[in-house]
């Protein structure tokens, strides 16, 4: 594998980055939010060619517009290829749209919600600490344990408020249309069926794994396999990853140790789900990768001992590859994404980094 | 930089003034300095308003020291930097000259390029009309141009010293880096091609190559001259190309390089006092430089602005193999050469600051050169990387007698106050920790206390936070924020959140207050706060046993609630034998068994009922008896002793546990009995 | 080098005596001769009066925030001769958390114990003794104890000792906390100023630093980061700042800082300890700072390079 590493300072802390969604093979913009500046932006970039061709790097991200923020972003997702909505730290949602241009595109506030995340007793805004999209459907959760349904149409309208967790939620993920999984700061996992009524919402939850069940560990990261969403994977604090079936989620499917602090994102690549990739608070990338010689066999003979790596247990292990993409940064690597051949990530380094050839 | 001068700061605050009053300023936050007016309290001081009451505002000014780091363009020098400085200390001291090289190269070319982005800064200041951001921009470059230039010059002078110890070449180096002018010109020059010989630059660029001492790229000039056959050309092409150099490596002998250079010199000045070249002035000029002319250089001399402009070119022909000890000495007489010339009096010759700092460089006085950069405007970075990486490389040299020790303390004490001042500024705080980290036991208790100031908004942060804190062994300062996070939960009455906050500080007391709390609202409203958290403690529940308590009282509870009877009663017994029944719940825990008890089909085993019935006459009993004794002795404390259970409640509950303790062993014994029978 | 970054107007009527930031420096408490005490948020530049604090019949001279570990806690010492400690509820409702009255003159000083020993509150009077308040948290119940006598005619400043400084005796790699040993300074009018240490439950007066010829106005114990070693600053009307070394907490040497144009009246230490400002008579604010031959020097009169020199810049 040849990968090159490319290092842009942007002088802010990156807190989340998201390719814009191209039908194309390889988009070229992408959008970057920030945290704990004095005031934070969303930016939206645009890879150049480098005009000085003897230089090291290829391609130079450059700025083509911004939006200014008074908290924290804390989430970014796309709903169409223009519209994202953004999450943040004062308990609200904002809907930005891209309009793409041929020389600089403009980014522009469509929408923001009321504060949708606050504490009951002071009603003060609690920080909105996730956002999980599917269709034109958003699912918010915040540190005030509450779980918001609402229509990308109209950001004011709650569609569904449920009262998820008595501690704070640190993410959230869509599996299907009406199941919504959401994680706290103690290790449980809870799925929610968005269309039962108050009384009935059946409330499954799991725990993750840890080492040591004597120390705390929040989930710290969650996301479900592109193809076969009934598949999860939670990256938590002690910088594991605990895999569950949602068919059988009594237990846990695998278990696997990896990184030595928490891991800020996980997240499968856009196109081809055998490769996921992982990030931690203590500045490392990997690169998870199913055998080749086995993802082509299940994909010829389906057979049922043919399952998915991941729910193998221990023998996950035998079966997928681990690549360190970038290490000893030291500063957290708080977010990443993956297209095409592609990985940017951004970091508390205030630099954001762009990983050409990810094969 | 700019010349000494004592920073006097200014506020406008009638107040101060008025009357008998005067000004007062504390520290109040990091390096925040508040100033209000002020008046002494003395003992005549009375409780009546003062004479200014109700007259002037009363202010408060808020200081701080100005930070260049907040612009982005600096800022991301700092965080570029900061990553190199990790470098340079993962070598530990133990690099080679290579890599410390390679660290100061790194540094200059973030300078460089932190230069080329102030550069373009300054262009859409100017598009844009903005005065000041063009102003801010300027005195960005003058400052970080001056840095560049210094560092460049250590780095020749401490890192990179050749075998011989000749400094001459590299100064070459330096000097045309930072007047790049003749270069310039020659380089499109030598574009131009047989035509550059008519361009206006032609003589003024090979004359300032000469100066610089660039010979070869002056030959290749000369050479694109139409004339460059004639014989005067030719001639002076063949002085240059004899001319001696004295190799960096000392592969030749300094005895035998000076004879050579005698012998060349002598048969230069022959040839033209001789007036061979007289017919060619241009080439006559070049020629009476490189001999070193004393009438040619000083004319030149009085063109320069910069006092160091031609001090390198000037070395390079008279003291071609100048070694770095003998550089102060020449570079004090040129200076005061090119005072002469500039019509300065030598003896109160006005120098800037980066024309000093030079100075004091050739002079290898490192104490004047540190105190000098401490005075620049850029917040100590400079001073701070450039005296950690000569330290480091081991190159850092302060007269005195504890030499090591001082040199230490110099830069530990660069480090500490440059960290603590990243770290006081809100955000800035991820790359102050390095320095702090890396300055002995004072930056370590820095660290760990300036980690507990970050003022966070979120948990997240919070997390973040608490991560560093583990890594770095720091308990207390884990421990505050967890304590921190758990108190305003609970003022947010949101009891399961700071129930977790509390496990995390691994404060046992601080987890039983807690606990208490909630077992005592049960108690009370019968109402069990937070269930879903109770319910996942699972095994951190072992910090605190009044936690055990809880968890377990709450399993019973939902097996009870489930209906669910044998298991909860066997639960119930467990917590009445365990030792961790806290005294105010004894009654509410009984209580609870009384309907186990009086199930028409036993719930509880004869053996069971009587462990229940022991422990009500063992610990209960005793228990409301002791109550009881201290009334008597203070009758004045309040009766619900025992929390919610005044005292003729209790001694009914009891008799009614007796009696369904009876009951229930009666049932029980003759189940028990039938089952085995 | 120094730049005003705001002006925050306390609307109080009266002169203020005392302005502190919260633990976070996100709070601003000032207390006034108007006899109120405002509570101000100053995230960001900006200020607002969040709550304005009545409850004393005469002049408020200092005021004091807990640790946050303790919720939101102020505490204020008046002419009236009262100590109140005031609490921030959930809804930034904020209320009278105890009040103490057992002092026979006005107090003059106010300050939190470092919070590794619990909610612990000094106070110093002008009927010369010294309180120590301390709470149980718990059941919110108050315990006092008094000094008597702390200082003939009174006492003017009261300092914590931070409970980060190493105990000599023992390894001071693993900066061991010594938590179980409290001191602190006083300053008063008997031109001392005095160490106190708790010795199981009494206070007892550990040593007396004599070298001021005038009432001492103020005492600072430095902050001690990770340093074997205690620093105090303390200044007086003699004109003098004097800043007491000690290493073992039994001899303490003295140097006195500089002899000042006129009266000094206040010494404050920077956040890590670095930079120590005073205050005087002279209606200046000097800063110095400790150089590594242990000279104190004045930074603000020193040197300060703010305009760089814009005729020298060049082309790259």
């Amino acid at each position: 594998m040849d990968t090159r590493m490319n290092t842009f300072f942007v002088s802010e802390k990156i807190s989340k980055t998201r390719w814009l969604p191209d039908n194309l093979q390889a988009s070229e913009r992408f959008l970057t939010g920030s945290w704990d500046m004095p005031s934070n932006f969303v930016r939206l970039w645009r890879l150049q060619q480098n005009q000085y061709a003897d230089d090291y790097n290829e391609f130079v991200p450059r700025c083509s517009d911004k939006q200014s923020f008074n908290s924290d972003i804390t989430g970014i997702e796309f709903v169409t290829t223009d519209l994202a909505v953004v999450s943040s730290s004062d308990g609200r949602i904002t809907i930005v749209e891209i309009k793409r241009a041929v020389e600089d595109d403009i980014l522009q506030q469509n929408a923001q919600s009321d504060v949708l995340h606050k504490f009951n007793a002071s009603g003060d805004a609690a920080p909105c600490t996730a956002v999980s999209v599917y269709e034109r459907e958003i699912a918010t959760v915040g540190e005030d344990g509450r779980l918001n349904i609402i229509s990308a149409n109209d950001v004011n309208q709650i569609r569904r408020t449920l009262e998820a967790d008595s501690i704070a939620l640190t993410a959230v993920k869509y599996v299907n249309p009406n199941e919504v999984l959401t994680a706290n700061r103690m290790g449980v996992i809870r799925m929610f069926d968005t269309r039962a009524t108050e009384e009935e919402v059946a409330v499954t939850a799991f725990m993750t794994s840890c080492e040591d069940e004597r120390r705390p560990n929040y989930v710290s990261a969650l996301t479900s396999h592109p193809t076969q969403p009934h598949i999860v994977l939670a990256g938590s604090e002690e910088g594991s990853i605990t895999v569950w079936d949602l068919r059988q989620p009594g237990y846990p499917a695998s278990y696997l140790s990896a990184h030595k602090s928490a891991i800020t994102e996980i997240g499968f690549h856009h196109r081809e789900p055998s490769k996921l990739f992982t990030a931690s608070e203590c500045g490392e990338l990997w690169l998870w990768q199913q055998q080749s010689n086995m993802s082509i066999t299940s994909m010829e003979k389906p057979v049922a001992e043919n399952v998915n790596p991941w729910l193998n247990g221990e023998r996950a292990k035998n079966r997928i590859n681990v690549t360190c993409l970038i290490s000893n940064l030291r500063k957290s690597i708080n977010t990443f994404d993956a297209s095409g051949s592609k990985l940017i990530c951004g970091s508390d380094s205030e630099a954001i980094y762009l990983i050409d050839n990810i094969y | 930089m700019q010349e000494d001068q004592p920073a006097i700061f200014a506020v406008v605050d009638p107040l101060c003034s008025r009357y008998a009053n005067t000004l007062t300023g504390q520290f109040v936050s990091g390096s925040k300095i508040a100033l209000s007016a002020f008046r002494p309290i003395t003992s005549n001081t009375r409780d009546a308003p003062t004479e200014s009451a109700g007259k002037d505002d009363v202010l408060i000014h808020m200081l701080q020291p100005e930070f260049v780091f907040d612009d982005p363009i600096l800022r991301s020098l700092v965080a570029e930097a900061n990553s190199t400085f990790v470098a340079l200390q993962e070598l530990k001291k133990r690099g080679s000259k290579a890599e410390y090289m390679k660290i100061s190269r790194t540094y200059r070319s973030i300078i460089r390029a932190c230069l080329e982005k102030l550069q373009d800064a300054i262009a859409s200041a100017e598009e844009a009309e903005d005065a000041d951001a063009q102003a801010k921009y300027q005195q960005y470059i003058s400052i970080f141009y001056s840095i560049e230039c210094v560092w460049h010059l250590s780095e020749i002078l401490f890192l990179d010293p050749t075998p011989s110890n000749a400094v001459v070449p590299q100064l070459l180096d330096w000097i045309r880096f930072h007047f790049p002018a003749s270069e310039r010109m020659a380089t499109d020059l030598l574009l131009l091609g047989r035509e550059a010989s008519d361009n206006d630059d032609y003589w003024p660029a090979l004359k300032g190559l000469i100066l610089q001492g660039q010979v070869d790229v002056a030959r290749a000039l000369l050479h694109l001259h139409p004339q460059a056959e004639t014989p005067h050309f030719k001639l002076t092409d063949q002085i240059l190309k004899t001319m001696p150099t004295y190799s960096m490596h000392g592969a030749t002998s300094i005895q035998k390089f000076r004879s050579l250079w005698q012998y060349w010199l002598t048969d230069t000045e022959r040839k033209i006092s001789a007036n061979i070249l007289a017919i060619e002035p241009n080439l006559e000029e070049l020629i009476q430089l490189v001999t070193g002319d004393t009438q040619m250089w000083n004319t030149q001399i009085q063109e320069t602005e910069y006092w160091y402009e031609f001090f390198p070119g000037y070395l390079f022909y008279t003291n071609n193999a100048c070694k770095h000890f003998e550089l102060g000495n020449a570079a004090n007489t040129w200076l005061s050469r090119w005072a002469r010339l500039k019509g300065h009096n030598s003896n109160e010759l006005q120098m800037k600051q980066l024309d000093r700092v030079i100075l004091s460089l050739m002079e290898n006085d490192m104490h004047q050169v540190i105190h000098a950069i401490q005075l620049m405007a850029d917040n100590q970075w400079f001073v701070t990387h450039l005296t950690d990486l000569l330290y480091n490389a081991g190159q850092l040299q302060i007269a005195g007698e504890n030499q090591v020790n001082e040199c230490i303390k110099l830069r530990d004490s660069l480090l500490y106050d440059f960290g603590s001042s990243l770290m006081t500024r809100n955000s800035l705080w991820q790359l102050g920790m390095d320095y702090l980290d890396h300055c002995g036991q004072e930056g370590q208790a820095a660290l760990a206390l300036l980690l507990t100031k970050i003022p966070f908004r979120t948990e997240k942060q919070a997390l973040k936070i608490i991560c560093i804190a583990q890594k770095k062994g720091f308990f207390e300062a884990e421990q505050d924020i967890c304590k921190i996070q758990s108190k305003k939960s609970l003022d947010e009455q949101r009891y399961g959140n700071a129930l977790e906050w509390a496990i995390r500080s691994k404060d046992t007391l601080y987890v039983t207050t807690i606990a208490d709390f909630l077992l005592n609202h049960y108690s009370k409203t019968g109402d069990m706060l937070c269930p879903d958290v109770i319910a996942n403690i699972g095994a951190k529940m072992f910090i605190s046993p009044r936690l055990v308590f809880l968890v377990k009282y709450f399993d019973f509870y939902q097996f009870y609630r489930k209906r669910d009877f044998l298991p909860a009663a066997e639960l119930l017994v467990n917590l009445l034998e365990s030792k961790i029944t806290p005294e105010y719940f004894w009654p509410s825990l009984l209580i609870d068994s009384i309907p186990l008890l009086e199930s028409k089909d036993p719930k509880i085993l004869s053996k069971e009922t009587c462990a229940i019935l022991q422990h009500l006459e063992t610990e209960l009993v005793p228990l409301i008896d002791k109550k009881k004794k201290r009334l008597e002795k203070y009758p004045d404390e309040p009766i619900n002793i025992l929390k919610d259970y005044r005292i003729e409640n209790i001694e009914e509950i009891i008799n009614l546990l007796r009696l369904a303790c009876a009951r229930n062993l009666s049932r029980a014994i003759i189940i028990e009995n039938t089952v085995m029978g | 080098m120094v730049s005003l970054i705001n002006t925050v107007d306390t609307g109080h009527e009266d002169m203020i005596h005392n302005a502190v930031l919260d633990y976070y420096g996100l709070h601003l408490a000032t207390c006034s001769s108007d006899g109120s005490v405002k509570v101000f948020d100053v995230k960001n530049g900006n200020q607002i009066l969040i709550a304005d604090l009545k409850g004393h019949q005469g002049p408020v001279w200092q005021v004091a925030w807990a640790h946050p570990k303790f919720g939101n806690l102020l505490a204020s010492c008046s002419y009236d001769r009262k100590v109140i400690v005031w609490k921030e509820g959930a809804a930034n409702e904020w209320t009278k958390f105890y009040e103490y009255n057992n002092h026979d003159s006005s107090v003059n000083s106010v300050a939190f114990a470092p919070a590794e020993y619990g909610l612990i509150l000094a106070c110093g009077s002008s009927d010369g003794s010294i309180s120590i308040l301390t709470c149980n948290i718990e059941y919110g119940v108050w315990d006092s104890k008094k000094i008597s006598n702390a200082h003939t005619i009174g006492c003017n400043a009261i300092s914590w000792c931070s409970s980060t400084v190493p105990e000599p005796a023992f390894d001071q790699r693993s900066s061991t906390r010594n938590t179980a040993v409290k001191r602190l300074a006083s300053a008063g009018c008997d031109n001392c100023v005095k160490i106190w240490r708790e010795d199981a439950d009494r206070w007892v007066e550990e040593n007396r630093l004599e070298g001021h010829s005038d009432w001492v106005r103020d005492v600072a114990w430095a902050p001690s980061i990770g340093l074997a070693r205690s620093q105090i600053a303390s200044a007086s009307q003699d004109r003098h700042v004097i800043i007491w070394n000690s290493t073992d907490f039994t001899t303490w040497s003295s140097t006195i800082l500089h002899t000042f144009d006129d009266v000094v009246w206040s010494v404050s230490w920077s956040m890590t300890g670095n930079i120590l400002a005073v205050t005087g008579g002279d209606n200046k604010v000097t800063l110095w700072k400790e150089n590594n031959e242990n000279q104190w020097m004045c930074i603000n009169d020193d040197a300060a390079a703010t305009n760089a020199q814009t005729n020298e810049q060049r082309t790259l």
